[in-house]
């Protein structure tokens, strides 16, 4: 029995499926002016102050291209923040969320591509959704916010008790 | 650059209180040198092992998939350890924010009656907080649709930043974005 190797961005995720869309690496790091902090602070990883200013969170997790849906931080921070979030990740994330308890934004956003398996369908479909959204007047998604505002607060509740929630039901299992 | 274990204390305590923990793997940190992850196995293993026996193996980072082959390499690598130690199954905790990890592990096992336990969680402390701190909604304070911080290169990042800046939305969008390094 062998132990097999590959080399480091070998990803299924990181072979791009789809070519008419570029997905050429960029040659700059990139840092909008509303961006305060330094990459992965711990003043900016799980809350940032400069979220109050945005409306919502399009998430790019880990991987997209993925068999499997894949949660971290970066899907935690808006929900810590506050804000609506658009998931760039693996199908089936927001369901994944559900399961937890948090509740997500169909009443705004298709949110059919959360269930769209082929990444280059799904991918479209997130152009399509991210488009919609953020060109909408700063005035009407200010509104949209404030509709969202019950489950907004409803998710960070969820998230700041989720692990008691967790433990609790593994213990109710008799993991 | 790691701390020893990704588990929050809260976990971690839960674990311990459940089983007897022969010692944890971080595969985040181990996942290109699996002759070592062996020699750490090795340390664990007994000669007979408690029902209550377990090692736990912290998976909070994505893995390795070619083509044709049904498994990631980590997890495919993972139990090549865990045979070629003759360590039971059962004794493994994949504690993994992967989620939907059991099909691979019910792919890799050969006796159903040697299986390790499985928890999905994304609750690690490099991916959750206890100090969450409360903040007010003031939707009037947004000047801004949207942000997108995305962190290392990675494809499907490219490919979404050549769509904002390609359809104008960069004034939309607040991106940041780190050049890959390596």
């Amino acid at each position: 029995m062998t132990y097999l190797t590959t080399v480091p961005f070998n990803r299924i995720n990181e072979s791009w499926p789809d070519i008419s869309v570029s997905a050429w690496p960029i040659h700059n790091d990139i840092k909008h002016s509303l961006v305060s902090g330094l990459p992965n602070n711990k003043d900016t990883k799980y809350q940032a102050s400069f979220y109050k200013k945005i409306a919502v969170d399009i998430v790019t997790e880990t991987v997209y291209n993925y068999p499997y849906p894949y949660i971290s931080e970066k899907t935690l921070r808006p929900i810590a923040c506050k804000r609506l979030f658009i998931i760039v990740g693996a199908a089936g994330t927001l369901e994944i969320l559900h399961n937890k308890g948090f509740r997500s934004f169909p009443e705004v956003f298709d949110e059919s591509y959360d269930t769209i398996v082929d990444p280059v369908e799904r991918w479209h479909v997130l152009e399509k959704v991210i488009t919609n959204f953020v060109t909408k007047p700063i005035e009407e998604i200010r509104d949209i916010v404030k509709s969202q505002s019950d489950i907004l607060e409803k998710n960070f509740i969820n998230l700041k008790n989720l692990q008691t929630t967790e433990l609790g039901h593994l213990n109710d299992k008799n993991l | 650059m790691y701390k020893h274990s990704e588990l929050t204390d809260e976990y971690k305590d839960f674990i311990y209180s459940k089983y007897n923990v022969l010692g944890n793997i971080r595969l985040i940190a181990n996942d290109s040198d699996f002759e070592n992850v062996e020699k750490m196995l090795s340390t664990m293993k007994k000669d007979i092992h408690l029902p209550t026996d377990r090692i736990i193996i912290e998976h909070f980072d994505s893995d390795y998939y070619l083509p044709e082959f049904p498994y990631g390499l980590t997890m495919y690598n993972l139990f090549t350890a865990f045979k070629k130690l003759d360590i039971p199954l059962f004794t493994m905790l994949l504690v993994s924010n992967s989620f939907g990890i059991e099909k691979e592990v019910q792919q890799l096992i050969i006796d159903t009656n040697d299986c390790p336990t499985v928890i999905n969680t994304f609750i690690s402390w490099y991916h959750y907080t206890n100090q969450y701190q409360e903040i007010e909604i003031d939707a009037d304070e947004i000047i801004m649709p949207g942000i997108s911080m995305m962190g290392h290169a990675r494809a499907h990042r490219n490919a979404l930043y050549h769509y904002i800046e390609s359809n104008s939305l960069l004034d939309k969008v607040a991106v940041t974005y780190r050049k890959n390094v390596k």
